[in-house]
């Protein structure tokens, strides 16, 4: 689908509201909303789980004395931020010279499931939460030696992501969707073959019956390492696939509901046209009897008539 | 709304509706008493299934700590089995010391005295070398795969892990094993603790070679000016034996810690059975099922489903059309 702007013509997504109501346009939005969330959720405490053992790991020493390796990986790109995250630009973004967006860091015990929009304005970024109708606001621009970058933050104020804009005349109108993690329970992989290799030894006294490192990976099941803010400890990563389950349970039964609801609707309206337009047997039965006698009378009538004709004729 | 008339079609669609719905219930229930669970999804109740996730996710940690415990009981038991056998050949070297510790002995009594401590020193080093059912060595604290004590020989000196200071004797950290929430217990007691005389760091293997020697070669080093040879000797003989009392009370001590940790963790295990209980009552009452509620639900069902079959069943064939034609 194509609509003008600025004359120009322009795609425009196949989404749920462009569809209105109906299956197809259910089925978008379940996409759109509920199965992005979950999605994200999943990736979320998987990239979560696999950092923080990742973090432990790399500082240990495995069975064969050697430095730890990490234990999960998500990607063959040697960047974690890549592997697990994914940049989307609009496209209808300007074919030449077309802003470009990479992603630079991300705070996995701040973020949530959101996805975000960006979009150029002024040659700056602005941004808002996917699925959210308010307005754009503007990215926190960080001055680096190593190159500016913009960062997108929570409400306390602490970054969850930032992100370059790798040319300095960025298009106006260019539009991006930033998915931070939505790629990394679809690339986790263990990284090692051989249970040897788990570095359950620390560093300062490596030896077979060490354990310290694996203590620290253990702590993690009750550690708050997840929904971190400024003003928020967080939560535990077992929380917060509680907090999925719930979630999931929730959403599932307020669709039953909605879907409950809306059947005694549909019952009602069939039951009233069926009630004024249905075919009910006993009354065509009725009818059926009702006619015939009719019928039978109207016979009556006749053969009446007739017999009392033919004695009038027959007095002649 | 009231509905006036109803015709064929929607009186059939009603009555097999309402049927389907009544089945829906009654496998629904089917379902939770087989399981025995109320809540069979998620989205039968979310708050309850929350706290049941949470609880069962604790009832699973505490089976984790309970199987520590269950190691942490195996290696410290027989850690006291073999402390327990340190302390008894012990009491025996002693009293061949105080055999020994007399001047009138002839050179052949004194053998026959150090050929009996030899054998002793061997059946102590063989306890202080022994290894768990997985073959680890369980005096060695972290370094489970090497000798803690091994025999003196070219370019071996039979120190604890052949080391040469205490200080590195007594790197042997990191064996907490987790037994109970925020409760961890170490499994080091190692040689260094159990077999070395901690004043002068000499372990019981060394003291005890120092004493067989002098046995076979009462040179009665250089005695203090005025002193016989045999008190130099004998005063050299008890020097050992107080070092060795001193030893004898390094494997006691450690008896006792194993003893101490032992009782606690069996407290524990006992915290944990209790905290265990608890969480499964919790999730119980959260997602599980009063049978006593769900059969009778079950059994209302079924008389409801009977009743709408057969009414349907009897109404279904009443017709004006079986009257006429």
């Amino acid at each position: 689908m194509t609509t003008k702007v600025n004359g120009q013509d322009r795609l425009l997504a196949f989404d749920s509201k462009s569809l209105g109501n109906g299956a197809l346009s259910g089925f978008l939005s379940f996409r759109e909303n509920e199965l992005t969330e979950y999605q994200n959720t999943i990736s979320l405490l998987a990239a979560r789980i696999g950092q923080a053992v990742n973090d432990i790991q790399t500082t240990g020493v495995d069975l064969d004395n050697n430095p730890g390796n990490a234990l999960f990986s998500f990607g063959s790109s040697g960047n974690f931020v890549d592997d697990i995250s994914r940049v989307v630009p609009n496209i209808n973004n300007s074919t030449a010279n077309p802003t470009q967006i990479t992603m630079r860091g991300l705070d996995l015990s701040k973020l949530g499931a959101a996805e975000y929009e960006v979009q150029i304005v002024g040659s700056q970024p602005r941004y808002r939460e996917m699925g959210t109708d308010g307005p754009f606001v503007p990215a926190s621009l960080v001055t680096d030696p190593g190159g500016d970058y913009y960062e997108i933050r929570d409400p306390s104020g602490a970054p969850l992501l930032s992100f370059q804009l790798d040319n300095a005349a960025p298009q106006e109108g260019d539009r991006f969707t930033l998915m931070p993690v939505r790629e990394a329970a679809l690339n986790m992989r263990t990284a090692i073959d051989r249970p040897s290799e788990v570095a359950a030894s620390s560093a300062t006294n490596p030896s077979i019956g060490n354990n310290e490192n694996i203590l620290k990976v253990a702590a993690l099941q009750t550690a708050r390492t997840l929904s971190q803010s400024n003003n928020s400890a967080g939560v535990s990563i077992s929380d917060g696939f509680n907090q999925l389950v719930s979630r999931v349970g929730n959403k599932t039964r307020e669709f039953n509901l909605a879907a409950e609801s809306r059947e005694t609707v549909l019952n009602q309206i069939a039951d009233s046209r069926d009630a004024l337009q249905g075919v009910n047997m006993d009354e065509e039965a009725a009818n059926l009897i009702k006619f015939q006698q009719a019928y039978q009378a109207s016979g009556r009538v006749i053969s009446l008539s007739k017999e009392l004709f033919d004695q009038i004729l027959s007095m002649f | 709304m009231a509905i006036g008339r109803i015709s064929t079609n929607q009186y059939f669609k009603l009555s097999t509706d309402r049927m389907s719905k009544q089945q829906t219930e009654l496998v629904k229930i089917q379902g939770q008493l087989a399981t025995g669970q109320r809540v069979l999804k998620p989205s039968d109740d979310p708050l309850a299934m929350s706290v049941a996730l949470g609880a069962k996710a604790g009832v699973k940690t505490i089976d984790s700590y309970q199987s520590n415990i269950t190691y942490v009981n195996n290696q410290l038991g027989q850690m006291d089995v073999a402390l327990q056998s340190a302390s008894d050949i012990m009491v025996s070297i002693k009293e061949a010391f105080l055999q020994a510790g007399n001047a009138t002995l002839s050179p052949a009594d004194r053998e026959i005295i150090a050929q009996d401590l030899e054998g002793r020193m061997e059946e102590l080093r063989g306890i202080a070398n022994r290894t768990d059912a997985n073959g680890y060595y369980m005096f060695s604290g972290t370094f489970q795969d090497r000798e803690p004590f091994q025999a003196p020989g070219p370019g071996v000196t039979g120190t604890f892990l052949e080391t040469t200071t205490a200080a590195a004797a007594e790197a042997v950290i990191g064996r907490e094993i987790q037994v109970a929430s925020g409760r961890f217990v170490n499994l080091n007691i190692t040689g260094q603790n159990a077999f070395v005389d901690p004043n002068t760091n000499e372990d019981a293997f060394a003291i005890l070679r120092d004493a067989v020697a002098l046995l076979r070669n009462p040179a009665y080093p250089n005695g203090q000016e005025g002193a016989t040879p045999q008190d130099t000797y004998l005063k050299a003989f008890n020097d050992k034996g107080a070092q060795l009392d001193d030893v004898f009370d390094q494997v006691q001590i450690s008896r006792t810690k194993a003893g101490v940790r032992l009782r606690e963790v069996e407290t524990l295990q006992q915290i944990n059975q209790a905290a265990q209980l608890e969480l499964e009552r919790v999730a119980g009452e959260a997602v599980g099922l009063d049978y006593a509620k769900a059969i009778s639900e079950l059994s209302q069902g079924q008389l409801q489903l009977q009743a709408a079959q057969q009414s349907f069943a009897s109404v279904s064939q009443l017709t004006l059309f079986n009257f006429i034609g």
